[in-house]
């Protein structure tokens, strides 16, 4: 993992910046083996790697033993796991947006807020509009989603043919998906007051609690699961998947081999606005209700993204069977924290450190500036 | 004699195998102006970086003002007024003129004098006699001017020696010579300077002595009346062993790849037919619009100007690769992939015809790579991580790709950077081959790369085409003499 280092670990287990290489005129022509495996368990190295490999699993069990013996009651039972699992589906989903975006090395702030003026909308259409009939509903959904990757979509214009960095390209869209919003509410159904009190249609909460084959799992999230798996294998198995990473790791080599770079990106983000637009419509079925407040997802979307990738993956890459179990991690420590009366802010700083820790195990060698 | 103001004796370095200094010795004395000279990777910047204090010898002594300094660092260096004048530019576009050459020289206190610093901005462009405003944006500078405020913002410091490593790179005919002016005006003020430059023209306009360096050693040491540009052209070259095949200069074969009109600064025009069977080489050095060769036929970069293949007009690499262009980057960092595998960066370019209905075939896309790796002799498994990967391995597994992918031309620039000696002939000779089978263009600022592989070879100087050398005329010489000396010498000879 960490190149040059060939010497006996009697030294320190990573030293900073003190490699055998020099920063200049390197001349890479000697080969740079790897280092031979050691089969000492208790060597230094190994526990390093180990960690690093490990890490959160280890501190996902460490969560739950901490809380099952401080909660015994009320974490460890069958009703816990499936009230987290059955609440997951929001965060699964734009975490999935977030690797999504860093595998192809961009940054995707507006998915959220795509997901909320979707809600909306097709909170408005069933009610304040009457499509309130099955096939309505549908259709509305449907409009969503494609109204959610058309916004994705032009992200990705911005990024891919304009090179506007990703990082402000999505930062206005998404500020405006957010006055969009607003305005939806406002406008079209007479100010938030009312908006809030109104009442979905049956069929789409019948939607949002249907569970699957008499088990308690909401069908909701086995479809995001389901979702999930898609996309995984999508990732990792196909031509546009691997020539996203390809993206991802070096445009320039990717854009050299006759990859459709600009082609990809723009799919990419109207993925990710069709994933937000999922998140929404799926959020407004579950809930059953208009909800002003949607939670702050955004961070643990991206902290989620980070941690999986920066720990779970041997090769530190983006993805998404990382994030998702990331995704559990983080809604186990804050469910847990719930259960012992914390306030939320400490779940939030929790994560912010796990993640701090990850990617410090985890950072580049040898580097100066 | 006065004591020279830096005077290095014996100086060795190496990194890992290669030595980078051997055995070197010089002195550079008050008010002169003493130029360095010499192939890429012949030592000149590990030098300069010893001056500097970046970089520690191995074995030897450099004294300054005649005063051994075992323990050598960059702040010392900075203390003694040694400033070095980087190729990149250091500048900050939206910055005025003034506030780029006070820049790093404001001194001590948070407090900064506006109208002082840009008076004494002013002071300094009219010592070194330049027609520079205070006010001007940065940006809106020519590439020569914009390098003079580097010049004066290592002034503005007091410097007392000043190396200026290739000041004119990248730079045009009339760029270039507003540096070389300037450079004139300050050895007239009796400034000392160190000059490292490949433009043995500017080297001899500018300089009192020249030190001629090749593989980490000092070649020769020429002033007064040993210093012409003949003598220079023929220590540089020294002594190579001619290996080549016998070049085919009669073009036989169809015409394959034509570029009309190209352009990419500093490429200026570029002009060029490539037939079957042949290899055809770009020669330059940095600056010349060689670098810029391959990405204008590919279509990575590209200002203006055609490019057609069979026919068909290539805008895009996507296009080349389609129309079976394969493309080999100079830096290899622009190649590859970081934290992929040997497999997946050979697949990459053939992964579309791999694949059904967007699928991966595991099995063929191995099977192919594989095939390809055996052909090209790459030592590694297709699991190996390409960045592990010795560079003439990677040279040949990234060529690799393009026989999976079946391409018929092949684009290379810079193949034996970073490649060692034994692999580099059997790079060269995997090169040969292809180009005797298919086709390649080579741009290379190693003559030596040129002159092994062949056909046909146009020199490139300040951006445009200044000889063709067909067959038996290509020698190191030769493209030496065309890629560095002035247009009309070129001409000559």
């Amino acid at each position: 993992m960490n190149d040059g280092s060939t010497k006996a670990s009697s030294g320190v287990a990573f030293n900073v910046g003190a490699s055998d290489r020099p920063l200049f005129g390197v001349k890479d022509d000697i080969r740079r083996e790897r280092k031979p495996p050691d089969r000492n368990i208790l060597d230094r190295d190994r526990i390093v790697d180990g960690l690093k490999q490990w890490g959160l699993v280890i501190v996902f069990l460490a969560i739950v033993v901490t809380f099952s013996v401080l909660r015994p009651t009320t974490f460890m039972t069958w009703q816990n796991a499936i009230n987290i699992v059955n609440n997951s589906s929001s965060l699964l989903l734009f975490s999935q947006a977030a690797t999504l975006a860093l595998i192809i090395g961009e940054f995707d702030l507006s998915f959220v807020a795509v997901a909320d003026l979707v809600a909306v909308l097709v909170g408005v259409l069933v009610t304040g509009f009457g499509w309130t009939s099955g096939p309505a509903i549908a259709g509305a959904l449907v409009l969503g989603l494609v109204c959610g990757a058309a916004i994705g979509a032009v992200n990705g214009l911005f990024v891919a043919k304009a090179f506007v960095p990703s990082f402000v390209t999505t930062l206005a869209v998404g500020s405006i998906a957010a006055g969009l919003e607003l305005a939806a509410q406002a406008g079209i159904t007479g100010g938030m007051k009312q908006i809030s009190v109104v009442v979905l249609p049956a069929p789409l909460q019948a939607l949002g609690s249907m569970t699957v084959l008499g088990s308690p799992i909401k069908a909701t999230v086995v479809l995001v699961f389901l979702f999930s798996a898609a996309s995984w294998i999508v990732l990792r198995r196909t031509t546009p998947g691997r020539q996203a990473y390809a993206v991802g790791g070096n445009p320039m080599a990717a854009y050299l081999s006759g990859v459709p770079v600009a082609a990809l990106r723009i799919a990419a983000f109207a993925l990710i606005g069709l994933i937000g637009a999922l998140a929404g419509s799926i959020a407004l079925a579950e809930r059953g209700y208009f909800n002003m407040a949607s939670p702050p997802l955004l961070l643990p979307a991206y902290t989620a993204a980070f941690l999986g990738a920066a720990v779970l993956a041997k090769k530190k890459r983006f993805d998404l069977f990382g994030s998702v179990f990331s995704v559990f991690v983080l809604l186990a420590l804050s469910n847990g924290l719930s259960l012992m009366n914390q306030p939320r802010w400490i779940a939030s700083a929790i994560s912010g450190l796990v993640l701090l820790i990850a990617v410090l195990l985890n950072r580049p060698q040898n580097r100066k500036v | 004699m006065t004591t020279p103001l830096v005077a290095v004796q014996n100086i060795s370095k190496s990194f890992g195998l290669t030595r980078a200094l051997d055995a070197v010795s010089l002195s550079v004395a008050r008010g002169s102006v003493h130029g360095f000279i010499g192939p890429n990777g012949s030592g000149k910047s590990t030098l300069m970086r010893m001056l500097m204090g970046m970089e520690r010898p191995d074995t030897g002594e450099i004294a300054i003002d005649g005063e051994s300094r075992p323990h050598w660092t960059a702040s010392q260096a900075r203390a003694h007024g040694i400033e070095l004048i980087p190729q990149e530019l250091a500048l900050v576009p939206l910055f005025k003129v003034w506030e780029n050459i006070v820049l790093g020289g404001e001194g001590r206190g948070l407090r900064l004098s506006k109208a002082d610093s840009r008076a004494r901005a002013r002071a300094v462009l009219d010592e070194l006699g330049l027609d520079i405003g205070v006010d001007e944006d940065t940006f809106t500078l020519d590439p020569g001017e914009q390098r003079l405020v580097m010049f004066a913002r290592t002034f503005h410091r007091k410097a007392r020696l000043l190396i200026a490593d290739e000041p004119t790179a990248g730079l045009g005919e009339k760029d270039s010579r507003t540096v070389v002016e300037a450079l004139k005006r300050l050895r007239a003020k009796g400034a000392t300077m160190i000059f490292v430059s490949h433009y043995l023209s500017e080297v001899m306009d500018v300089c009192d002595e020249v030190t001629v360096m090749r593989d980490g050693r000092v070649a020769a040491q020429l002033s007064g009346r040993s210093l012409t540009l003949d003598r220079m052209i023929s220590e540089m070259a020294g002594v190579h062993s001619e290996r080549r095949l016998a070049p085919r200069g009669a073009r036989t074969g169809k015409l394959l790849v034509e570029g009309r009109h190209l352009a990419m600064p500093p490429l200026r025009q570029l002009n060029f037919k490539l037939y079957e069977n042949e290899c055809l080489g770009f020669a330059g050095l940095l600056g010349s619009g060689r670098e810029k060769a391959i990405d204008v036929i590919s279509g990575a970069a590209r200002l203006w100007g055609s490019v057609r293949v069979r026919g068909e007009f290539i805008e895009t690499p996507r296009e080349a690769v389609n129309a079976g262009l394969g493309m080999l980057t100079g830096s290899r960092q622009l190649s590859i992939v970081p934290g992929w595998s040997v497999l997946k960066h050979v697949s990459l370019p053939s992964l579309e015809r791999m694949s059904s209905f967007g699928f991966i075939d595991r099995h063929r896309e191995r099977e192919n790579a594989d095939a390809a790796m055996k052909r090209l002799r790459v030592k590694a498994t297709l699991e190996d991580e390409l960045a592990d990967l010795s560079g003439g391995n990677q040279q040949r597994a990234l060529l690799a790709r393009w026989l999976m992918h079946g391409s018929d031309v092949l684009l290379i620039d810079e193949p034996c950077v970073g490649v060692d000696i034994a692999a580099r002939n059997e790079l060269l000779i995997a090169i040969r081959e292809f180009a005797r089978a298919h086709a390649v263009i080579l741009a290379s600022s190693d003559p030596m790369d040129l002159v092994e592989c062949c056909d046909r070879v146009l020199c490139l100087r300040k951006g445009v085409v200044v000889k063709e050398l067909v067959g038996d005329e290509i020698t190191e010489d030769a493209i030496l003499r065309a890629t560095m000396t002035a247009t009309k010498i070129a001409e000559a000879a």
